[in-house]
């Protein structure tokens, strides 16, 4: 694809002036890299698809995979998706949606900057959806329409995924799977084992429990060799004890669980952290301990309620335990909390 | 101000001690650098571990071991400052001040001598500070007592200073007059610089402890003045020697503070202006600064604005990046913004119009306007400021902008906190003076401003959980792990404020199970046990779930630290859930564990005294019942050792609960409850003077307190606890009796506590039932005491005391109750004579005394129900009961004729009653068994037939006495087990005790006959005990198995035959 640097060049001459930036690096596209997140790879991107990058440094043409790539910065990016992008990282949602709404997709010559504002678009609508602050209808909407015409976007699969955890948390569980499925189609181990511990959530949601053990289960077996997958499979393990309460064997999963509680850092893994205090929840509630469950539900509430899916369900939890000790207030409280903050979640539906 | 001083004492002490260490020392030491280390990375509790092993340690560097106290001291010292805790740092300093004496004495000269001294100086001037915040804390009853303290506390600090000033003012002399040369001795040179540099820093702190001190007196006093005048001519002194010193400087502006102090402004302000005057530099940018700020708050008094506005003006237009978030810069801001609006003020009320005026009013608003936007000390004083500048109050009404960072939120949970804090203070406060308050205007204001603050704490704590809940919203893997411990805290904290307690306890918990080793954990751990506490105490119901938190919560706390205060409290609160599970072994433990000499432990030792004295009686019960039903010796003997046990670790844990607690102490219900069970083990082991001397005590007596109706005395609804006073106070007159030396008093004490006793229940029929059953425990109890006492002489004594009274009041007394009580009494006195392969001659004579009193009762009973009881159906029950024990009472003394007679009378009228069959069946049984009774029977039966020994076990086996009906009203083993194994498993004791006792009758008339007929009924015998196995293959469990299987071996082997004993058990047989 060409690129119409010499345009370019004379709408940002007289910044230049004034910048100590050297000229050439800030004509050239900037692919950043998981691992080296503050010093890009600068050149001409040729090719975008949903797994590779073409780029080309200094006349020589490289691939870059889609899943070593942390974020891209085009040469012609509008001030405003820069900015969008950075609160994104933030985020800052609301105020990213608003500084993507200046821009006008007709005005964007690039065809990839287009795409990543679409792309934006849709994540923002979905992420403010959540919180009851846009539409999920919308956000839905908006994803799929991505998903079905920018197969080639090398947000693809995050698109994907996106809308599969869309449709998770209004019930659709089956779509979810489906999406998580397709994730699992990309060449990457590491998108293959999100992807399973993505879709036995949904089965979870959709009460399969032994299907979602075996997901899980596979994924926790698996040794991790970073910081991410280490992550990954302290969510597998998570899954896998909540599915153990669920299927009878509430013991071996509190056992599991503890030791998920005892194995990660509350500071960084906060939602691996909420995952495994509702799956002492679930093994508390088989158990017929509906105090201790009370308890675990808690723990997600009052200290690791950062996720959103995780903390509904406490909350929806909380709001029928509560009652069981005579704390009607509390029940309320809770209750009004989950419609607020996750009034279109599954959880607050189940009411 | 004061702040600040601290501040700058510690760091010149720092900078001492880095100083004075001599280098080549520090340049060899790798244990000392690693000492350093660790406290300067805050791991005291590491460095304190690292200073035991160096303390055996062969690795040790040379010399090392001598210094160590002094590290110890070191180490609490700097650990001291990030204690929370005021109280809890006086404890470490104590610790502290008496590892450097103890350094200081043993080696007084060693080379950290200066440096020891300099640490108790600083630990003291800490001390003190400590003690002065702690005073001037609203509130404190002990202010004059810590302000007294303190003051004592900075002239020691002073003493300690001056003495090193001394020492190297001494040092420096020889050197001062020494010509160094800079080529050769470059070394000496820079030792004098150092030991120069050293002087003049104590020169400093010394004036400095003096201003300190002057806080510690009243405003105004000659002391007061004292200290300041000291203390400004001291830093004049020093300004005099080293004026072109950063130091001198600093003496100057000191010197102005103290004037400043002694109301002595004009002066204070020459000084401040010569320290304005100095050049710009850095190194003086501070000190202006401060002079500044000081000179403001002269001018204010002095209301002179016009020349603080310009200087203060032009200052804060000078301010540098890196001065915005200082301190000393926010106030001396607000208090420029200050001056200009109160120069406006000024100006206004001369002329509205005054243009001077609206330029201070901008003035003062953009600076409020700044410090209203960033978290500092004055922002709240600013917002209310602004809203008194025209037009600033539309820029104090727009709130904070929300908190954008971390650091931002957990700063305006703080600010919130802070808030909560001063209205809960107003909430304790404002009840007391509303209270006291006369002027109704007055009072009204308070009451509205009591008001505002319930108001506000609510508000502001809600403000401080929303803004800590952001602050964990916001955490990122780089924010330091403290922050999140404090969040959590104060979350934890907050929840248990709001009475939120589940929440509170949830996050306290997380916080002592994860992060144990944070300051924080302890307190969570504290407020986590606190919280289940509350709804153990909320919960309806069952309370198992909250019982086992809390008992997890406290063992947790005792495990993970043992030795701090929090572990004695978590003991405390576990200690009835011991008790309540019978954990009463690990309650012990766990009392043994608390720091000795406390109220807590003695109260402890109370409670735990109490129930192990519960036990043991519980268990003394038990035991009487074993012994009646006829348990083996060696079970009886453990039992027996068990009790004593139990009794002794009572008393022990007793004593150690009332050990000197004083005759005037306040009399509680711990208190009288301990008492009373520490007088009962009185009693019961014959320490009989003991337990008067403490019941009749003053002040704290429990016998006088329960007469005087004491509400200390009111343990339980209704008497119970005066009956149980009244009962162990009888027991204790009646025991002391024999050994008395006026018997007589004794007798008409215990006249007199029965009569009380009497008066504890009602007139009416329910009063003399409940009597009975008092009266009815106190004999058993007195049985109980006999049978346990530690030698004859005591049981004999006792006895004779009882005999006594209770002839005395026997034949006085017209009561049924007290004539119940004698007899019950009697028999009890003969029981613990009774042993097992004898009736003793003393049991036999108490044994006859009583079933002539029980006898008497009865005759008369039957002759007049109403003296009885006035209700016909009690009376007749009573007469029932009455006649069971003396038919019981006969058997036991061998009048087995009378005893069935006795029995037979009972069943005529109360054929199903089992208890009294089994009693007649055995009554026949062993009157087979003894052949004669003691009236010289079997002799004739009622058709005037000889009765032989084989009458008697058909008789027992079959029944006996026709009825009316022709049925045997006696009904023998037979039937025992026929109608008691129509009601499995209700009646399972009695029905296999029948089924055995019919085989051994069995054997038994089988022993009397020979030849064939012996063996035919050995046979009969055999197969009473097999049918029992078919038909109940477990036999009503092993030890009933066992009996019967050694009997059936005892009759194959009197069958010759081999003594296989039961078949083993095979399946599809009935249960049982």
């Amino acid at each position: 694809m060409s690129r119409t640097i010499s345009s370019m060049i004379t709408v940002l001459a007289g910044t230049l002036l004034f910048s100590a930036v050297p000229l050439a690096a800030q004509l050239q596209d900037q692919v950043y890299l998981h691992e080296t997140p503050t010093r890009p790879t600068r050149g001409v991107i040729d090719e975008v698809t949903a797994t590779v990058i073409k780029i080309r440094v200094n006349s020589v043409s490289r691939d870059i995979d889609v899943n070593d790539i942390s974020r891209i910065a085009f040469a012609d990016d509008p001030n405003e998706l820069q900015q969008a992008r950075a609160m994104v990282r933030r985020k800052q949602y609301e105020a990213a949606k608003a500084e993507l709404d200046k821009l006008n997709l007709s005005e964007q010559g690039n065809p990839w900057v287009r795409q990543d504002i679409q792309f934006f678009n849709a994540l923002l609508v979905s992420r403010l959806s959540i919180t009851g602050q846009a539409d999920k209808q919308e956000a839905g909407r908006l994803l799929a329409a991505f998903v079905a015409d920018q197969k080639n976007s090398f947000h693809y699969y995050e698109a994907v995924e996106l809308f599969g955890d869309l449709a998770a948390s209004v019930g659709g569980f089956d779509k979810a799977a489906e999406s998580y499925r397709e994730v699992g189609n990309a060449p990457w181990p590491e998108y293959k084992n999100r992807a399973a511990v993505l879709e036995a959530g949904a089965l979870v949601g959709s009460g399969d429990h032994t299907a979602a053990l075996a997901k899980y289960e596979m994924v926790a077996a698996l040794q991790p060799a970073n910081e991410q997958m280490r992550t990954l499979v302290a969510q597998a393990l998570a899954g896998k004890a909540r599915c153990l309460g669920a299927t009878g064997q509430a013991d071996q999963g509190l056992k599991l669980a503890e030791q998920i509680i005892k194995d990660n850092d509350p500071k960084t893994q906060q939602k691996v952290m909420a995952q495994a205090y509702n799956a002492q929840g679930v093994c508390f509630l088989a158990s017929d301990r509906p105090q201790d469950a009370l308890i675990a539900y808690l723990h997600t509430s009052e200290l690791f309620y950062q996720d959103p899916d995780t903390h509904a369900e406490a909350l929806y939890q909380l709001s029928k335990l509560w009652e069981g000790v005579k704390k009607s207030g509390e029940a309320n409280r809770a209750r009004g909390l989950l419609r607020e903050r996750y009034g279109d979640s599954v959880w607050a539906k189940k009411q | 101000m004061k702040q600040a001083n601290s501040g700058r004492v510690i760091l010149l002490l720092l900078l001492l001690l880095t100083l004075g260490l001599p280098l080549s020392v520090r340049a060899e030491e790798p244990a000392a650098q690693f000492l350093e280390a660790l406290r300067a990375r805050r791991y005291f509790d590491v460095a304190e571990q690292y200073l035991d092993n160096l303390a055996t340690s062969d690795l040790a560097p040379e010399g090392f071991r001598n210094r160590i106290d002094y590290e110890r001291a070191v180490t609490l010292i700097q650990g001291a400052l990030f204690l929370g805790s005021p109280e809890l740092r006086a404890e470490q300093l104590t610790k502290a001040e008496q590892l450097i004496g103890k350094f200081m004495k043993e080696f007084p000269d060693h080379v950290l001598k200066h440096s020891a001294r300099a640490q108790l100086g600083s630990l003291l001037q800490q001390r003190a500070d400590d003690n002065v915040a702690i005073a001037n804390k609203p509130g404190r009853a002990d202010r004059t007592e810590l302000l007294a303290q303190a003051q004592q506390q900075y002239n020691r600090a002073l003493d300690v200073f001056t003495e090193s000033k001394d020492a190297i003012r001494a040092q420096l002399e020889g050197m001062n007059s020494t010509r160094y040369d800079p080529d050769t001795q470059q070394k000496e040179i820079r030792i004098r610089d150092e030991l120069r540099r050293e002087y003049l820093q104590m020169q400093l702190v010394s004036a400095i402890l003096l201003e300190e001190a002057a806080a510690t007196t009243e405003n105004g006093s000659a002391k007061h003045t004292d200290y300041l005048t000291r203390a400004a001519a001291a830093f004049k002194e020093i300004y005099g020697k080293y004026r072109q010193l950063q130091a001198g400087v600093y003496a100057h502006m000191y010197e102005g503070r103290c004037l400043q102090k002694l109301g002595k402004l004009d002066d204070a302000l020459v000084n401040y202006a010569d320290v304005l005057r100095q050049p710009e530099n850095d190194a003086f940018r501070d000190a202006k600064t401060q002079s500044l700020v000081l000179a403001l708050e002269c001018w204010i008094t002095q209301e002179k604005y016009a020349d603080a506005v310009n200087r203060g003006n032009d200052y804060v237009a000078s301010m540098r990046g890196n001065e915005a978030g200082q301190a000393n810069w926010f106030k001396l801001r607000f208090l420029v913004a200050s001056i200009n609006k109160l120069y406006a003020d000024s100006l206004v009320a001369d002329d509205p119009k005054d243009e001077l005026a609206d330029q201070s009013y901008r003035h003062a608003t953009n600076i409020l306007r700044a410090l209203v936007k960033v978290p500092n000390a004055y922002r709240d004083q600013a917002r209310t400021l602004l809203t008194s500048v025209p037009g600033g109050a539309r820029f104090a009404a727009s709130n904070r902008p929300e908190p954008t960072t971390l650091n931002e939120a957990s700063e305006r949970a703080k600010d919130s906190l802070d808030e909560m804090n001063t209205a809960e203070l107003l909430l304790r406060l404002l009840p007391e003076r509303i209270a006291g308050e006369t002027d109704p205007q007055m009072k009204k204001e308070l009451s509205d401003q009591l008001e505002e603050a319930r108001t506000t704490a609510n508000t502001k704590r809600a403000e401080s959980m929303k803004y800590y809940r952001q602050t964990l919203e916001m955490v990122e893997p780089d924010t330091p792990t403290e922050v999140i411990q404090s969040t959590y805290y104060f979350l934890c904290f907050l929840h248990y404020k709001g009475e939120a307690y589940y929440q509170a306890a949830v996050l306290g918990e997380f916080l002592a199970h994860r992060y144990p080793e944070s300051p924080t954990a302890i307190q969570g751990a504290k407020i986590a046990l606190a919280c289940y506490q509350k709804l153990h105490a909320e919960a309806e119901g069952d309370k198992q779930f909250e019982t086992d938190r809390m008992t997890a919560i406290a063992r947790y706390t005792v495990d993970t630290w043992p030795d701090r205060p929090e572990a004695n409290d978590a003991r405390v609160k576990l200690l009835p859930v011991m008790i309540i599970n019978g954990e009463l072994e690990l309650a012990q433990e766990f009392v043994g564990a608390m720091t000795d000499n406390t109220p807590q432990k003695q109260s402890a030792q109370r409670r735990l005294g109490r129930a192990l004295w519960f036990k043991y009686r519980v268990g003394a019960s038990a035991y009487r019942k074993l012994e009646d039903s006829g348990a083996n010796a060696s079970e009886l003997a453990t039992r027996k050792t068990e009790l004593d046990k139990l009794r002794s670790d009572a008393a022990e844990q007793l004593q150690a609960g009332l050990q000197n607690i004083s005759n005037d102490a306040a009399p509680d219900k711990s208190l009288v409850a301990a008492s009373l069970s520490m007088c009962q083990f009185f009693v019961e082991t014959g320490a009989t003077d003991k337990a008067i001397a403490m019941m009749e005590s003053d002040g704290i007596g429990i016998l006088k307190l329960t007469q005087q109706n004491d509400p200390s005395t009111k343990l339980t609804a209704g008497n119970a606890f005066a009956q149980e006073v009244y009962k162990m106070a009888l027991r204790a007159y009646i025991g002391a009796m024999p050994m008395a030396e006026d018997r007589q008093k004794r007798m008409d004490q215990a006249k007199s506590v029965m009569e009380l006793l009497n008066n504890t229940v009602g007139q009416d029929d329910a009063g003399k039932s409940q009597l009975v059953g008092i009266y009815y425990s106190m004999a058993r109890d007195l049985e109980s005491q006999l049978k346990l006492s530690e030698s004859k002489e005591q049981r004999e004594a006792l006895a004779q005391g009882y005999e006594a009274f209770l002839s005395e009041v026997g034949e006085a007394s017209n009561d049924f109750n007290i004539k119940n009580w004698v007899a019950e009494t009697l028999n009890g006195l003969g029981q613990s004579f009774d042993t097992e392969d004898e009736l003793t001659e003393e049991a036999r004579g108490y044994y006859e005394k009583s079933m002539d009193t029980l006898e008497a009762i009865i005759k008369r009973g039957e002759s007049d129900a109403a003296w009885l009881n006035a209700d016909p159906k009690k009376s007749a029950g009573y007469l029932v009961q009455l006649q069971l024990r003396l038919a019981r009472m006969q058997r036991q003394l061998r009048y087995f004729g009378k005893a069935v007679d006795s029995f037979t009378t009972i069943l005529e009228t109360n054929q199903m009653m089992l208890e009294v069959q089994v009693d007649a069946a055995r009554t026949y049984q062993q009157w087979a068994a003894y052949g004669q009774d003691k009236d010289g029977r079997p002799g004739k039966d009622k058709s005037g037939k000889l009765i032989d020994a084989r009458r008697l076990y058909l008789s027992a086996i079959l029944g006996t006495r026709k009825g009316e009906d022709g049925k045997n009203i006696v009904w023998g083993w037979n039937r025992i087990a026929t109608v008691t194994s129509r009601f499995q498993p209700k009646y399972n004791e009695t029905l296999f005790d029948a089924r055995y006792s019919l085989a051994d009758c069995r054997y038994r008339y089988a022993l009397t006959k020979v030849g064939e007929e012996k063996t035919k009924y050995l046979g009969y015998a055999k197969k009473e005990i097999l049918n029992t196995h078919k038909l109940y293959p477990s036999m009503g469990g092993e030890q009933l198995k066992d009996r019967s299987n050694r009997l059936l071996k005892t009759i194959q082997r009197n069958l010759k035959e081999k003594e296989t004993g039961l078949p083993s058990t095979t399946s599809g047989a009935s249960t049982n």
